[in-house]
This record gives structure tokens, sequence and C-alpha cells, in this order.
């Protein structure tokens, strides 16, 4: 109303828009809404019904291959059921949505029909529900009778007559003091109910008249429908119509970034949380006692540990880890821009073949060749003076391993940033008669700094977290890195304490982070470039 | 005579010239080379080698020649690796987990997430969508122990896990995840790691569209969705082909992150083929290494990944990559 009479004040023509919507019947409108909220249903059902018959299939699958095991397939449910609970939701919003474009005319009569949408949305779903029986309309397993805490145990207050507790004989005043052997109360008991399957038998020990008595029960599947689930969801329907339909479009990308990140976040955040705490339940710090806060700094003692023979101290496994990260970095560095450099710059009988051997090498997963290296590895540990050097169990020999596997992807790199630097500066030192060696290390290194630095970095992060190759290759804790030592703490057979973990966790992250911070820009652009082994 | 003495002397002066330039060439490339050769070219030969002995902790030598050389046959016992390998009751399983692995982490994450991920952080504020591709990048940065601790906490029983305390909250019954959905897990932790790399390659792809043809098609009125529908996925073809092709060939051999999450499980039950090869060569956990039947299940993956390298080789840059130099020696 206001748009077009500002509109016609300002001696506009109506949009041609705001004309249609005008002209539109509420009941057109609101058919248009749900509609589209039916299709968008239609869509979400079709993936569950796909994954359904995925999932049978999937359970057949080692039979098709002649074998009598099965597999454990929970994905394809897990999946089919996140749509399931997803796709009532985004209809809901498609029906405020859908009127977002009326909205910047006339707001009221936007939200109007919106509401009347989702709420005829929410009716349809619900019925579909009903009919299939799933959402609020499912089949729970339950006993058939109503109970209470009391002071001596849980109090039977009502039975359905007929039903299994009907049958099985419980009378009201009866009183559960266990399952079985085990001794029970409210919340332990609707648990075991929650989570027993139909048709299996439940044992209850009821005192009776002061007699204890142990009755089996029989769980069947009962639909208990309460008025407040449904009158909480179709509040919520409405309220996702509703904000659908003045929600500002901008914001949706944030909102779902945050959305699908969130399982990184609680991780990331437990992980900072628990370093700083005498425990953790979930994400809450707990003190000794089980009460909120218990904020110590106890889990970052083994920064000060004194080291032993078997038991190294921190600062020891951290100067292996810089040993190996840095050996790496520099040896990814040297090595890789010498053939880049003879790749790029020289013509040489073999150059073509050893290009396309980098490039497939680049491809090719190297962590298939762990099983073979480890005797090359032991092998070279016999030569002498190299051995004790480059041999099994030695920090040379696991550095030498991971320059191999990041060699392919840095020569490639080296090679690319030789092409892009022009001749003339080259041309005019070897001419002055500088050797090739000089021309190389003077005059072509210092033109490709941005590319070593990024590469470096990037060699020397990967050496850092290095897990696989180390924990292949190092026996005990002489040569273990970071990541090793964290992982040999996790397979230890005493109680691992995870706070200290997190703590060391986190002291193996934060060099990595505060790296990858300042040289963000020229790493995201080596990621591009491939990394090996990882997914 | 004097002119033919003349170039003859020039002749061998340049063919020692040139001889000196090729050693020179090979001198650069040797410390390459040598790596090359030592841990990849003699392994590739030796897992080949390896996969027809018996080698176990029980006989364990690490001389290879004599052992090859010897004919014995305590050591050297052909194709039987093999015929146990297709024999094993678990292979079939080991066989379908590898597929539905690969399939569901590259499809829901590598490509899916990664895809879904550029396409909205670069529809975002610029320093926004750094940001959060930044934070994307944190799972592959971080040491493999702590991020399967993490997760581990995420699913770990009541009162220390993260989602079980969710349930709590929420009045539903534990959950025993770690027990019940391996496999949602291990997909999902792997599939965070693995979305960054699409998100990178899917990120530059888009930025290098031509904002004439973005301009063009909102001048004619589409909508978002239709810009990504039939402006910008046609565009990112080859990208995706690339992400596809790349990253299948790295989750056949990625295990690291289901061995340190549940070492494959119980039963095999979440176990994938390279992970099969690591528990039967290398994991002295189980305290008896077989390295000649675990050089078996490695053979394969060896194979595949040759077969693929060499295939996504011919597909992606060969020609531009292999160009002569731009610069003739001098």
């Amino acid at each position: 109303m206001a748009a077009s009479a500002r509109a016609s004040r300002i001696g506009l023509p109506p949009n041609v828009e705001e004309l249609e919507y005008r002209r539109a019947a509420t009941g057109e409108l609101v058919s248009q809404a749900v509609f589209s909220a039916l299709v968008v249903l239609l869509f979400f059902q079709v993936g569950v019904i796909l994954f359904k018959v995925l999932e049978p299939l999937i359970r057949a699958a080692p039979g098709l291959l002649g074998s009598d095991l099965e597999i454990e397939e929970t994905l394809t449910r897990a999946i089919a059921s996140a749509l399931t609970l997803l796709a009532p939701f985004v209809a809901y919003g498609t029906c405020g949505a859908k009127m977002r474009g009326l909205a910047t005319f006339d707001r009221r009569r936007a939200l109007r029909v919106a509401l009347l949408a989702g709420a005829l949305v929410y009716g349809i779903a619900t019925m579909g529900q009903w009919v299939f029986q799933v959402g609020p309309f499912a089949e729970k397993p339950s006993l058939e009778m109503s109970f209470e805490q009391t002071a001596d145990g849980v109090l039977i207050t009502g039975i359905v007559e007929g039903g299994t507790a009907d049958e099985a004989g419980l009378k009201v005043g009866d009183l559960i003091i266990a399952i079985g052997r085990a001794p029970t109360d409210l919340a332990g008991l609707k648990e075991r109910i929650a989570l027993s399957a139909f048709e299996s038998k439940i044992g209850l020990r009821i005192v009776r008249d002061g007699e204890e008595e142990l009755v089996p029960v029989e769980v069947v599947p009962v639909v208990e429908v309460g008025l407040a689930p449904l009158i909480g969801g179709l509040a919520l329907a409405l309220f996702i119509a509703g904000v659908a339909v003045v929600w500002p479009g901008g914001l949706t990308p944030y909102v779902l970034m945050v959305v699908i990140m969130v399982p990184l976040l609680i991780g990331y955040l437990w992980l900072v949380v628990a370093s700083f705490s005498y425990r953790t339940e979930g994400l809450l710090p707990v003190g000794a006692a089980g009460e909120f806060g218990g904020f110590t700094l106890r889990n970052w003692e083994f920064l000060t540990r004194e080291g032993t023979s078997s038991d190294p101290s921190i600062w020891r496994i951290t100067l292996n880890t810089l040993v190996v990260a840095s050996l790496m970095m520099v040896l990814v560095l040297l090595v890789s821009s010498m053939a880049g450099y003879a790749l790029s710059r020289m013509n040489f009988p073999g150059r073509r073949s050893f290009l396309s051997l980098t490039l497939i090498l680049h491809g090719f997963p190297a962590v298939t060749l762990l099983i073979a290296i480890f005797f090359v590895l032991r092998n070279i540990g016999k030569v002498p003076v190299v051995g004790d050097y480059f041999g099994f169990n030695t920090r040379g020999g696991i550095a030498l391993v991971m320059v191999a596997f990041e060699l392919p992807l840095g020569v490639w790199l080296m090679k690319g940033f030789f092409d892009n630097i022009p001749w003339d500066m080259e041309r005019s030192a070897l001419i002055d008669g500088a050797s090739r060696w000089r021309t190389f290390w003077q005059i072509l290194l210092p033109q490709i700094r941005p590319g070593i630095l990024a590469l470096g970095i990037f060699a020397f992060i990967s050496g850092w977290g290095a897990y696989l190759i180390p924990q292949t290759y190092s026996i005990g804790t002489k040569t273990a890195t970071l990541a090793v030592f964290i992982s040999q703490r996790t397979n230890e057979t005493a109680p691992m304490n995870w706070n200290e973990l997190a703590a060391i966790g986190l002291f193996q992250m934060i060099p990595v982070f505060i790296i990858f911070v300042f040289a963000q820009e020229y790493l995201l652009n080596i990621y591009a470039g491939g990394t090996k082994g990882g997914t | 005579m004097a002119y033919a003495t003349q170039t003859a002397t020039a002749r061998a002066r340049s063919r020692s010239q040139a001889a000196r330039a090729r050693l020179t060439a090979y001198g650069f490339l040797a410390p390459a080379g040598v790596l090359v050769l030592f841990f990849f070219f003699i392994p590739m030969i030796l897992i080949l080698f390896l996969s027809i002995t018996n080698l176990a902790t029980i006989n364990f030598t690490t001389d290879v020649l004599k052992m090859a050389t010897s004919q014995d046959p305590r050591y050297i016992v052909w194709g039987a690796n093999f015929e146990r390998m297709f024999a094993d009751e678990y292979a079939p399983k080991i066989l379908f987990n590898t597929f539905f692995y690969v399939l569901f982490t590259l499809l829901l994450f590598n490509v899916g997430l990664g895809l879904v991920i550029s396409l909205l952080t670069t529809h975002i504020n610029r320093r926004a969508g750094f940001f959060f591709r930044a934070l994307w990048i944190l799972p592959r940065i971080t040491s493999p122990a702590v991020y399967i601790l993490m997760w581990k906490r995420i699913v770990a029983s009541s009162p220390f896990g993260i989602l079980n305390q969710f349930n709590e909250l929420l009045g539903r019954p534990e959950a025993n995840y770690f027990q019940e959905d391996p496999w949602v897990f291990i997909i999902m932790l792997n599939g965070f790691i693995g979305a960054s790399f699409g998100m990178i390659i899917f990120t530059s792809a888009i930025e290098s569209i031509p904002k004439d043809l973005l301009n063009a098609s909102l001048v004619d009125g589409s909508s978002l969705l239709q810009r990504v529908r039939y402006v910008i996925l046609p565009l990112l073809r080859w990208p995706l082909l690339f992400v596809i092709t790349y990253q299948t060939l790295s989750l056949l051999t990625s295990f690291e992150y289901i061995l340190l999450f549940n070492q494959g499980g119980a039963a095999s039950n979440n176990e994938v083929w390279s992970l099969a090869a690591y528990n039967r060569a290398l994991n002295t956990y189980f305290a008896n290494a077989q390295w000649g039947y675990g050089s078996a299940f490695a053979v394969v993956l060896v194979v595949i990944g040759v077969v693929m390298a060499t295939v996504y080789m011919r597909v992606f840059r060969f020609s531009e990559l292999v160009a002569e130099p731009k610069i003739e020696v001098l």
C-alpha cells in the first residue's frame, strides 16, 4: 500500500509485479505456496524412498559377492532419517519464502498468506505422518501402564485393561524395585523401555504385599499421540513460515555455512574447553565432584615434566618433530627446485619421460607402497654410516620417505614457477660466464621467493603433522613425533587422560595454526595443487 | 682443408659442450631421481615380489636378494597369497566397504559439500568467505590423532559424549554411536577433511568465471539458483571431473583416519582395502605381521593406482606440462 502510494506520488507507474500480486486472490496465492511446498516435500521423499530401497541392497551386497557375512549398514538409514526430519521444515520455509515478493509491497497480507499456507502444509504433512505412522505417530515400545517415582521404588499408578501389563498380572499399587537384578528408578525404567525391541521381555522385580516377585512383561508397540507435540509442531511450522517472509536473503549463506560447520565447531570448542578443565561432560567443564567449573592448568603441566629414557619429555619430542619437519622442508625445497629447474630450463634426453613420470607419480597413491618401503629402509639401515642416519627407525629415514612422497607435487609446482620467469637475467649471467649452479642459486631462486615460501611452509606443515609414516617406520619413543606421541598415548592400556591429550593436541596445533594464519593466501594455492595420501 | 679441420674441432667442441650440459642437467635431477628410485621404483618392484612370498613375523628376513635367488619354497609361494585373498571370507565385505566408503565420502563430502561450500563462500562478503574457507582447512592441518580424539569425544557415551549430552537435553535416550553407527562418523570425519580440497579447486574455478557472463544473466533477470544451474555449473565441468578422479584415487588409499578411529572395527566391519593391507602387513597390534599376504592386498591398489594415474595424466594437463622448454640450452 505504502509503496504504491509513494510510487504514484513521485509520478512513477505502479510496478507490474505489484499489480500482479494485487490482482491475485488470497486463495490463489495460498495454493501457489502450498503447491511449491508440496513439491519440496515430494522431492525429499523421493530421496528417502531411494535410500530405503538402497538399504536392503547394501545389506545383501556381500552375499552377491559370494560371502555369508552381513554388513551393518547405518549410513543410508541416517541419511534417510535426516531427510525425513528436515523435509517438513524446508517445506514450511518454502511457503513463507514464496511470499517474499509480495512482502515488499504489502507485508501484512504476505504474512497472512504465508501463515495460512504454512498451516495447510502442516496439516498435509501431519496427515502423511499419520498415514505412514512416522514422526509423532511412530510406534513406541511401551508396557501399557503408568507409574511414578516414590521413596521406595516406582509405583504403578494405572494399567491399561487387556494390555500387556494386565496380561502379565501386574496390578495398580505394585512397587517396581528392579529390572532383573539391577535396581532401577523411574528414569532408568523409562530408558530401558525406550531402548527395548518390540516383543522382547523385561523382567520387573516388584514388591506386592511385602513379597518380592519377578514378573516378565512383554514390550508392545503403542502409538501415543500427545497434544503437546502436535501443537508445538504447528507453532514451529507457522513460525518458520512467518520468518521466511521477512528473512533477509543475504543471511541465508551465512546461516547455512554455520549449520554445516556445527560438528567441526563443536569438536574444536571441546578441544579448547577440555584442555583447561579438570574433566568434561559433553561440552561442559566439570570439577572433581561433578559440579560445573573445575578450570585448571594441570593439563598443561606436561610442559614442565622432566623426561626419562623410556618416557621422553615433551620438549624432546617437539625437537624430534621440529627436526623431521625442518629436514623435510629443506630437502623438499632443495630437491624439487633443482629438478624443477632442470626440467624447466634444460633440454636433455629423457626429459619428456621424467616429466610424465613426475605427473603419474603425482596422481599415484604412494601410501600403497608403505609395506615395500619398510624393506627398503631396513636394507638402507644395513649400509654402514648412511644406515645410521637414514635407515629404519631414524629421523632421517622418516624424513626421506616423506620428502619422496611430496616430491612429485614439489617438482611439478617448482617447474611451473620457473616457467613463469623471464629468461633475460639468466641469459646475461650465463653469458658473463656464471655456472649453471650459480645462476640457479643466485639469479633464479631469489626470483621465485613467494613460491619457495609457500612450498616450504606446506612441506613444514605436513612434516609437523605427519602421523602415518613416522608411526609405521619408528619403534618406541626414540624418534616419535608429536602426532605419534599423541596416538601412542591413546593406545596405552592405562586409562588415558583425555584432557591432557587435548592440551598436547592444542600444543601441537598452535605453531602450525599461527603459520597458517600468516601464510593463508599462499597455502590455499598449494593445497589446490593437491596433497598426497590424505583425503 | 683448413676449413674442414675447423668445423671438425668446432663440432667436437660443441659435442663436448652438449655432453657437459647434459651432465649438468642430470646433476640437477640426481637427488630427485635417487629418491624416486628408492621410494617409488624399487618399492613398486619389491611389492610385486613380496606378494609372491609368505614373509611373516615367523620367518622374517630383510635380505630380499637372498630370498629371491634361493628359490626357497619356505619363502616363495607364487600365487598362493592371491588365492588366499580371493578365498578370504572377509574379502567381499572389505571390497564392498571400500566401494561404499569411497562412493559416499566422494559424493556427499569431497564433491558435494566442497561444491556447496565454494558456492556459499563466493556469494557472501569476500572477507567472510575467506574466513570460512580458512576454518575449513583446520581439519587438514590438525594432527590426525587429535582430530580423531575430538570425534571420539563427540560420539562417546554418556556422560562424556557431546552428542549424548544433546540427547539428554532433548530428553532422548542415550545412543552408543561408536558401536552402532561407525560408518556415519567415519564418512563424516573423512569428509570434513576431504571437502576442503574440492572447495579450493571449485572456488578458484568459480572466481575465474568472467564477470560478463554473470552480469549478462543478471540482466536477463536470472535468480541465484538459475545462475548456479545454467552458468556456473556447466563451467565447472572440468574442475568437477578433476576432483572426482583425483579424490577417488586418494580415498581408495586413505585409511589412516579409520585406523585411528576404530582400526577397522570388529569382524572387518569398517575395514577398507588399503586398511586391510596395512593391518595385515604392518599393524604390529596383531603381533603377527604378514608382509607377504598384506602385499597381495597392496598390489591390487598399486595396479589400480598406476592405471588410474596414467589415465588421469593423459586427461589433465599432460601436453601442457611436457611441452618443450621455452628456452633452449645456450
